[in-house]
């Protein structure tokens, strides 16, 4: 089911509502030039299970680092970050590593692929780090992965042989190889052909609803962008950057996705 | 006030500041930049060793092969050149050594020479030098574009340890290689100065060669060339891949992080030569 919005906005910790997936409390996000310098300040933010978030932000704005924040990659400089509602940084790195695992992001522009891989070691090298097996074991569930995002014939090329595209699609599937109940989405439509948008867009609500790939389960879904309007269709939650401060918006008005508060 | 005086004392502080126009200064400031470099290569050799101790039984599926990998390319892909390397050093060494201890009959040394020159010298360095500059620099290079492209962010997010997967597999490649690669080193050295004595016409017989060497040779040249190799391949490892990775680099600094990162390789394999210079003086 893809999420109605006509849900009303909460903040953080909520009484009564179910153990967020990732909770950030009174959070600063660090800048990436200075660790000790604030790009976002006061986010109050919960992400729980049927979730589709929207974050609208222009260029630099901190979208970004912000969901780098909320993957566990970097502490928020002030305020509390909590990840399936336990503090990460409390936690030994052992069991944070585990917890972060649960949470899969892909980075914009191609994805970060390693061009020293082929497309399919790409999506295979998490699960052989994590399972300890090799890649012909992991051999199924890659072919599932390239099947669901057409890239069967790539299998064994380099992913620098492929266009951004495509290369969204691998780093999706890479993300997804580890059947993350959270997927982080950094501005996945930069620099993607328009023929695509439709693509990603019924991807992710059937991911939302329950996609066969993660068996049936159903996960929370958070989109970084500078354009909302693709997204109204789909996403359920919204939320914006705006002169460094994080401002939650009630997804029933009709400034929040239509007005694309990210340039308001 | 008391800020001002933190500041001034404050290293970074000191390293940022202008050159300074005096000759001392600047050996100075470079003194005090390689002081620096060396105390964040240790601290990260010991993040990478920690690494290595802690996660040796995981992803042995992924980390062996790529084990296997650094092993072929620093040390099997390196013989065609250390092969050359071999003969050149043997004919320089045994001309040069022949041509002098001919002219005072003291033919009888010509192993000692050999062994103290090659075995405890030549053969560590000089593969060292080889390894480092053919596969040292690739690695900056390698390692600094993929920090520049963000692969390191990208495995940090698929939960995978970045030491683990690119900085482990290089020191035990590297270190392994520098080994096998002077014992390669040494005894084409020896063959190919003995092959050059016979040519010469010198009164050595091959046996005599031999018998010298051996006799020359002690068990603790075999365990210092063993330490002197591992040695000198962690640097040249934890060195490169230091540059490499330890900070947030752009495209356009890559060039300049390599350079550093050989001289500092370079510097320390020769200061940990000394060392070991020390220890073959007090054996």
């Amino acid at each position: 089911m893809i999420g109605t919005r006509d849900q009303p906005c909460y903040p953080a910790g909520r009484p009564g509502a179910t153990v967020a997936k990732i909770e950030l409390r009174g959070a600063d996000i660090a800048s990436t030039e200075d660790l000790e310098k604030a790009v976002v300040t006061g986010v109050d933010w919960a992400v729980r299970a049927g979730e589709f978030w929207v974050i609208s932000g222009s260029t630099w704005s901190g979208k970004s680092r912000l969901l780098e924040t909320a993957a566990g990659l970097t502490p928020p400089i002030r305020g509390e970050y909590l990840l399936f509602g336990q503090p990460l940084a409390k936690l030994p790195t052992d069991t944070a590593a585990a917890l972060r695992r649960r949470v899969g992001l892909v980075f914009p522009d191609g994805g970060r692929l390693f061009p020293r891989l082929t497309v399919a070691q790409n999506i295979g090298l998490p699960i052989c780090y994590h399972r300890e097996c090799t890649l012909d074991a992991a051999a199924p569930r890659v072919a599932q992965l390239l099947a669901e995002m057409g890239l069967v014939t790539y299998a064994n090329w380099s992913p620098m042989r492929l266009n951004r595209s495509y290369r969204q699609r691998i780093a999706l599937a890479r993300a997804l190889a580890m059947e993350p109940e959270v997927l982080l989405l950094d501005n996945p439509f930069s620099g993607l052909d328009v023929g695509h948008f439709a693509w990603w867009l019924e991807f992710l609500g059937a991911l939302l609803s329950g996609h066969p790939l993660l068996g049936g389960k159903q996960i929370s879904v958070v989109v970084a962008t500078d354009d909302v309007r693709p997204w109204r269709s789909v996403a359920n939650r919204f939320a914006t950057i705006k002169d460094s401060r994080w401002m939650l918006l009630d997804a029933t008005s009709d400034t929040a996705p239509g007005g694309n508060p990210g340039f308001s | 006030m008391l800020e001002g005086v933190r500041k001034l004392v404050n290293l970074d502080t000191v390293l940022d500041s202008p050159l300074p126009r005096s000759y001392t200064n600047f050996v100075g400031r470079w003194l005090l930049n390689l002081v620096e470099t060396v105390r964040q290569v240790g601290a990260f050799a010991l993040i990478s060793l920690g690494v290595m101790v802690t996660h040796w039984n995981r992803a042995k599926t992924v980390i062996h092969p790529l084990i296997a990998n650094q092993i072929a390319w620093s040390g099997i892909g390196q013989l065609p050149m250390v092969t050359f390397l071999a003969c050149a050093l043997g004919f320089a060494v045994i001309g040069q050594t022949v041509a002098l201890l001919s002219r005072v009959g003291a033919h009888d040394l010509i192993g000692v020479v050999m062994v103290t020159v090659v075995v405890r010298e030549l053969g560590p360095i000089v593969t060292a030098g080889v390894v480092l500059l053919r596969v040292g620099t690739a690695t900056v290079i390698e390692l600094g574009t993929a920090r520049a492209s963000g692969e390191v962010e990208a495995l940090e997010a698929l939960g995978i340890d970045p030491v683990h997967y690119l900085v482990v597999p290089r020191m035990i490649g590297m270190a392994t290689a520098v080994v096998c690669l002077s014992a390669y080193l040494i005894v084409g050295t020896l063959c190919s100065g003995g092959l050059f004595a016979f040519l010469q016409d010198v009164p050595l017989v091959p046996g005599e060669y031999l018998k010298q060497i051996v006799l020359a040779l002690r068990w603790e040249d075999f365990v210092l060339l063993a330490l002197k190799g591992v040695m000198f391949g962690l640097i040249i490892a934890t060195v490169t891949c230091f540059h490499g990775l330890a900070r947030p680099i752009q495209l356009t600094e890559v060039s300049v992080v390599t350079t550093h990162a050989l001289l500092t390789s370079l510097i320390l394999c020769v200061l940990v030569d000394a060392a070991f210079l020390v220890v073959y003086l007090l054996m």
